[in-house]
């Protein structure tokens, strides 16, 4: 078989894709988990039911993940949810067809990236048929490799997948108008490579910015393809100064301003009070989780590969634990490694790097949480280029083709075979949670959620399983660091067998919110008992809830969401709207652009007649109304505001 | 050339469409103070009428009288109803675009531009003034027709005097000479008739005169170039001494009128508009969807280099920006002429005269070659101009988006209202028109609770505290405060004398008929009282004679009519003009006092006439009136009616006696 023909390349293609299909296909059949539900299933913006404007508007600006709100990626979830409902195969589907338009794109691209090398470097350096090869090898890999199942299966990784879309065909395009340039026969053809290159680092990185800030990552990929393999080289000028304004303006002068507004962000406590780390923790685990990361990629096995991975500990010094240094130092070889072959094999220098840019905003200063394999998405490619070029090369004739070929052939059954595994793994819920609290025991969330859908499956009957599922709970509650999550389950089962064992439990709840940092999962937790007791489902003592909040709320700088359910508690259960509407005015003040507390604070106010303050929040929610998403909300104020009600009792 | 005009055609209906969703909108703020005019002394079915009412325009020493005879397209009479008026705006605004798109390919071509890209530029430059979202607040504004046509003849006089020297160079010289004395003169003429800023003409026609000279091609003369010489200097350079001059002369007049009319000196001023100015250029150049809107009267007034701090970086910006111009003239002559276009174009808006200080209309006129220099670079011969195509579009078509939002907000008068009041919280204009939308929309509530946050930012302005008695009223709920505000806004504001006088009558006939608990007779006395007290009115005869006119009033509903007969005739002797006369004998023969109404006519004949306006359109106006007898015929028709009722009361009393 000659890989160089058109028609060849094309079967392989497909094949490749034909296959990936194939191995996602059971995965299709699974359920939501973990994000999904605060994003997509419990994000009332983009169910998008009606058509229209206001609408998709809203649904563009639902998503509660950050503060570029990510609207492009939440409008396609809106459109999935338009067309399917909270149906998740349709989701996955479209997650799968995404993924599998990136392994074209990342084909293309390797294909543009050797083309212009070979340009650059001239014909010697790099065979016609090799880069043929090498391109279909790391795009097939990537395609079935199983760390990058995340993004596919796991439903609003497709932020991330979708991301890497606009990163990709930016790539693309850059390193088309990079060939341009470099083959031009006059400054006119080099002018128009030159803007090519550059309308697709601006757009990719503007559109992809879109479904996910890892987007901004684009200029640094092209930066460091140019450190290794064009130079900044054009046909005529062997360094062309337009690359280097160019980098100036989309990556040097973004990055600076962008530094400049993070770091007192990252280096002020309070952001950082929402984690159980510090920013020195931090780097130094991040260390260990990217030795973690490239022995998932190359190495991947079932058992290791998890949805969670927060029993990871943390290293709180060089020594404690023991890896922590060695993965330092590691890292530290592999960087210069890729640094001293820069030169002679600049593929495998560009591979390395491109694994270490890809991780620039998830494992350094910024407070997230540690471990997410999803983040290797675009790193993997990196990984795939340098283990490939170093097991095939470039030339046309390679020594031991049959071992060679017959180890990559290998390696890429194991792939497939591992993700096939996996995505078997995910085609139930239950299955799946139950899966990994067995390999991950350690993991307060793994557990926490097999117990949660055993609950789910018995509907609190007792049973064998609810017994298991209590096992669960206790497990995760008892994990060093966890969150409130398992008590709160533990206290719903309690109030469903009206056992008075629930005190300690209670008393365990308020103990760790009073003296571990708050989590969003602590709030969600204080959210859920709230609405279960709102809802009468279950008969615990008020005060024991307001307890909770109280000690949630004595910790220093608490978060616009915690004083927000605080609001509603007070409402709901107290029956105190003066408290209500100080806690949401609390919660406005923290949040100021987020308009879900501004219609309820001004709803509170509108109908104890406090009209005045109210008129001042539905004006700021017509500051917020883009193309009319709050019109209806406002309108409904209004109403209320112009009835009035009776006054506040004090 | 087809297809130019084709595309031209595109863009003229894009626009339509993009601006149909506004023409559901309102009267809007100054509508009001103008349009009126209209049906003031009758329907305008007969030349009497007509010529009264063509005259009647006061602003300018000219009256505007073109923009009062465009409003006869739309209605003859008032009331009427606001669509025609903007449709008919729509239609001028499109007949602008192209025009300007004629104007600019005239202007590639003097600047020997390839036909190609001087087409793409004119329709790019038109299109994209002609869809910026900016010009919404002048196109759906029906009053802001006066800012409208001095542009449309502002382009025809830029038109014309290009295709006349080119006539002159061709060596036509009676057709190139007439045809410059009608674009320079004639257009300069028919533009001041419109609004004052058309005085503005010659010195832009000097600007390209002397950016983008006429070539000598194909054939031209020693005689032709010292006639074409001659003409600029008598045409053009000899009207832009003469207003600079006038300007000049006025400046003693203007510091004085703002000390009495603003809140701000004109030194202030001078300081303020260079920020006024960047903000305009930023609208422009980064387009929104949602401005500020009318009410611009929240915007912070500059009091020295320093405060705000925007003061001294923006007068440098706009130094350095004409500094550029100039400096470009030679290489880029389409850059220096978008440039101090625009900023010639605001010479008279934006310097010393005591105008205002921020209207998104004063950028009607000069922001017409803003986008051209752009549409010239987009056009040009070289690489990639398919891409360079595709950007013009998308940007015409992000403009319309914009527009298009715009104008269905336009289109919504109470969102409208409310988005502009959310967006301008300082401005009491603002949250006072969303207040009044509020009321109108039986929302009494949230009037008075908007009102009362806007008042302690605003304790002079009149327009909060009034609107705030007449929202708690109808909540049957006035609050002594809020009398105690009103009180202390009469009795400190600088303007509002209008609004003051309108509001006072209603106050006055609410009393009367008790429909406001709170607002008695005594309490509209205690304002009447705050009202005379003001020291900013009381140098104003005009104030005084309103004053004393509603204290008669208010005597009248109080039952009291022979002091109404005395206020009435102090009133009249601030300023014994014939319709006050007129109404106030009205008002008391109305009142069911006929001789009364009589007596006020006699003591009228007593008071020497009213001083006759010397200047302008209002001599003319009263000239007319004179010509006309209109006062007599009027004033006889009313004695008549007087004597009639006093007759038929006398009778009465008879009858009663005798039975």
């Amino acid at each position: 078989m000659r890989l160089g023909s058109k028609t060849t390349t094309l079967l392989v293609l497909a094949l490749a894709l034909l296959v990936t299909a194939l191995v996602y296909l059971p995965g299709l059949a699974g359920g939501y988990v973990f994000d999904d539900f605060p994003n997509i299933v419990d994000n009332a913006g983009i169910h998008v039911t009606h058509s229209t404007l206001a609408a998709w508007a809203n649904a563009a600006w639902a998503s509660p993940a950050s503060e570029l709100q990510r609207p492009l990626a939440s409008l396609t979830f809106a459109v999935n949810w338009f067309f399917a409902g909270a149906d998740p195969g349709p989701m996955k589907a479209v997650n799968l067809a995404i993924h599998l338009l990136n392994g074209l794109l990342l084909y293309a691209m390797l294909r543009q990236l050797l083309r212009a090398w070979r340009i650059q470097r001239g014909d010697e350096a790099i065979d016609e048929a090799a880069a043929h090869r090498l391109a279909l090898l790391v795009a097939t890999g990537w395609l079935l490799l199983p760390i990058n199942l995340m993004a596919v299966l796991y439903v609003v990784q497709r932020m991330e997948s979708l991301c890497q879309v606009f990163v990709l065909a930016g790539l693309w395009a850059y390193l088309s108008g990079r060939c341009r340039m470099l083959l031009a026969k006059d400054a006119r053809g080099e002018r128009s490579g030159f803007i090519f290159a550059t309308l697709g680092l601006v757009l990719g990185t503007g559109i992809g910015l879109l479904s996910k800030e890892s987007a901004v990552l684009l200029p640094v990929y092209a930066f460091l393809v140019e450190c290794t393999l064009l130079d900044f080289a054009s046909a005529n000028t062997p360094r062309d100064r337009r690359i280097g304004w160019l980098y100036f303006f989309v990556l040097f002068l973004p990055a600076a301003l962008g530094l400049s507004w993070l770091l007192p962000h990252v280096l002020s406590a309070a952001s950082w009070d929402g984690r159980n780390f510090t920013l020195g923790e931090r780097l130094l685990t991040e260390a260990r989780v990217l030795v973690k990361y490239l022995r998932w990629t190359v190495l991947p096995d079932p058992s290791t590969l998890s949805l969670y991975h927060d029993e990871m500990p943390l290293s709180k010094g060089l020594f404690t634990p023991w890896t922590t240094l060695p993965a330092i130092l590691l890292l530290t070889a592999l960087l210069g490694v890729s640094v001293w072959l820069r030169k002679r094999r600049p593929l495998i220098a560009l591979g390395i790097l491109w694994f270490f840019a890809a991780q620039l905003l998830t494992a350094t200063v910024i407070p997230l949480e540690l471990v997410y394999e999803h983040r290797n998405y675009f790193a993997s490619i990196g990984v795939l280029l340098t283990v490939f070029s170093l097991l095939l090369g470039l030339r046309k004739s390679i020594a031991l083709p049959i071992v060679r070929g017959a180890l990559a052939g290998v390696l890429l059954l194991w792939c497939a075979g591992v993700t096939y595994l996996r995505a078997q793994d995910w085609s139930n819920p239950l299955r799946l949670a139950l899966a990994e609290a067995n390999r991950h025991p350690n993991s307060p969330r793994a557990n926490y959620e097999a117990g949660r859908l055993l609950i789910i499956a018995t509907d609190y009957a007792p049973s064998p399983a609810l017994e298991k599922a209590k096992l669960y709970l206790r497990r995760a509650g008892m994990t060093p660091g966890a969150s409130t999550l398992p008590e709160q389950a533990l206290i719903m089962i309690a109030t469903h067998e009206h056992s008075a064992d629930d005190i300690a439990v209670w008393n365990e709840m308020i103990t760790k919110l009073r003296d571990q940092p708050t989590t969003q999962e602590d709030i969600s937790a204080l959210i859920s008992l709230t609405q279960c007791r709102v809802k009468t489902d279950c008969h615990f003592d008020t005060s024991l809830l307001q307890r909770a909040f109280e000690a949630a709320l004595s910790r220093p700088n608490a978060i616009a969401r915690l004083h927000a359910a605080y609001a509603d508690f007070a409402s709901d259960l107290l029956h105190d709207d003066a408290l209500a509407i100080r806690a949401m005015r609390d919660a406005v003040r923290k949040a100021p652009s987020e308009p879900a507390y501004r219609v309820q604070l001004a709803h509170w106010l509108a109908i104890h007649g406090l009209t005045q303050e109210a008129v001042q929040e539905i004006d700021a929610l017509r500051r917020m109304d883009s193309l009319g998403r709050l019109d209806s909300q406002i309108a409904t104020l209004e109403l209320q505001a112009e009835r009035g009600g009776p006054p506040l009792a004090h | 050339m087809i297809a130019h005009a084709a595309a031209l055609i595109m863009l003229l209906i894009v626009a339509w469409l993009v601006y149909h969703p506004g023409l559901s909108g309102d009267f809007l703020f100054d509508d009001f103070g103008n349009l009126p005019a209209i049906g003031a002394t009758g329907p305008i079915d007969h030349w009497a009428t007509f010529w009264r009412y063509i005259t009647s325009g006061t602003a300018d020493p000219t009256g505007r009288p073109l923009t009062l005879l465009s409003f006869l397209i739309d209605s003859r009479d008032w009331p009427a109803g606001p669509r025609t008026f903007k449709i008919t705006n729509v239609l001028l605004h499109l007949l602008n675009g192209a025009l300007l798109c004629g104007v600019l390919l005239k202007l590639g071509r003097a600047l020997r531009l390839s036909p190609l890209q001087a087409r793409i530029a004119s329709l790019f430059g038109a299109g994209a003034w002609l869809l910026h979202p900016l010009l919404v607040s002048t196109t759906l504004y029906i009053v802001q027709r006066e800012a409208m046509l001095p542009a449309t003849f502002t382009l025809l006089g830029i038109f014309g005097w290009i295709a006349s020297r080119d006539a002159l160079t061709r060596g036509d010289v009676a057709r190139g000479l007439s045809g410059m004395v009608l674009a320079a003169w004639g257009c300069t003429l028919l533009a001041m008739l419109s609004k004052a800023n058309g005085a503005l003409l010659p010195l832009l026609l000097l600007l390209i005169e002397w950016i983008v000279p006429a070539s000598d091609q194909p054939v031209s003369t020693a005689a032709t170039q010292r006639l074409r010489k001659r003409a600029i200097a008598v045409l053009l350079i000899l009207p832009s001494v003469l207003l600079a001059l006038w300007m000049l002369w006025a400046i003693p007049a203007d510091v004085r009128g703002a000390a009495q009319i603003r809140d701000w000196t004109v030194g202030q001023r001078l300081l303020t508009e260079p920020r006024v100015l960047v903000d305009y250029l930023r609208l422009l150049f980064v387009p929104h969807a949602h401005s500020s809107g009318l009410f611009n009267d929240a915007f912070p007034v500059s009091v020295d280099w320093l405060h705000p701090v925007t003061t001294l970086p923006s007068s440098v910006l706009v130094l350095a920006l004409i500094g550029v111009a100039f400096a470009l003239r030679g290489k880029y002559p389409a850059i220096a002429l978008a440039l101090l276009f625009y900023f010639a174009a605001q010479l008279l808006e934006s310097t010393w005269i005591p105008l205002e200080l921020y209207y998104e209309h004063r950028n009607y006129l000069p922001a017409m070659l803003l986008f051209w220099p752009i549409g010239i670079g987009l056009g040009a011969p070289g690489a990639l101009r398919w891409l360079r195509s595709l950007a013009a579009t998308g940007v015409l078509c992000f403009l319309a988006v914009l527009t298009f939002q715009r104008t269905s907000l336009w289109g919504d008068g109470y969102r409208q209202a409310h988005i502009w009041a959310a967006i301008n919280p300082d401005s009491a204009r603002a949250q006072t028109s969303a207040a009044q939308y509020d009321l109108a929309h039986n929302r009494p509530r949230l009037a008075a609770a908007r009102l009362r946050n806007a008042l302690p930012a605003h304790p002079h302005d009149l327009q909060i505290a009034v609107n705030l008695i007449g929202a708690e009223c109808r909540l049957n709920a006035l609050r002594p405060a809020t009398l105690t505000a009103a009180r202390r806004a009469l009795g400190t504001t600088k303007v509002g004398g209008a609004l003051g006088f309108d509001w006072f009558n209603s106050s006055i006939a609410m009393a009367k008929q008790r429909t406001c608990p709170g607002l008695d007779f005594s309490a509209v006395q205690s304002l009447l009282d705050a009202a005379h007290d003001n020291p900013n009115w009381r140098a104003l005869p005009g104030r005084q004679q309103d004053l004393a006119h509603l204290q008669g009033m208010l005597d009248l509903a109080d039952g009291d009519p022979g002091q109404t007969l005395q206020y009435f005739n102090r009133a009249l002797a601030f300023e014994p003009r014939p319709d006050t006369a007129l109404e106030q004998a009205a008002i008391l023969g109305a009142a069911g006092y006929p001789r009364l109404g009589l007596a006020h006519l006699d003591y009228w004949r007593t008071l020497p006439p009213p001083q006759e306006p010397a200047t302008g359109m209002p001599c003319i106006h009263s000239w007319i009136l004179r010509e006309q007898h209109y006062w007599q015929h009027e004033s006889e028709r009313l004695r008549a009616t007087l004597h009639a009722d006093a007759a038929a009361q006398s009778a009465r009393v008879t009858a009663l006696k005798d039975s």
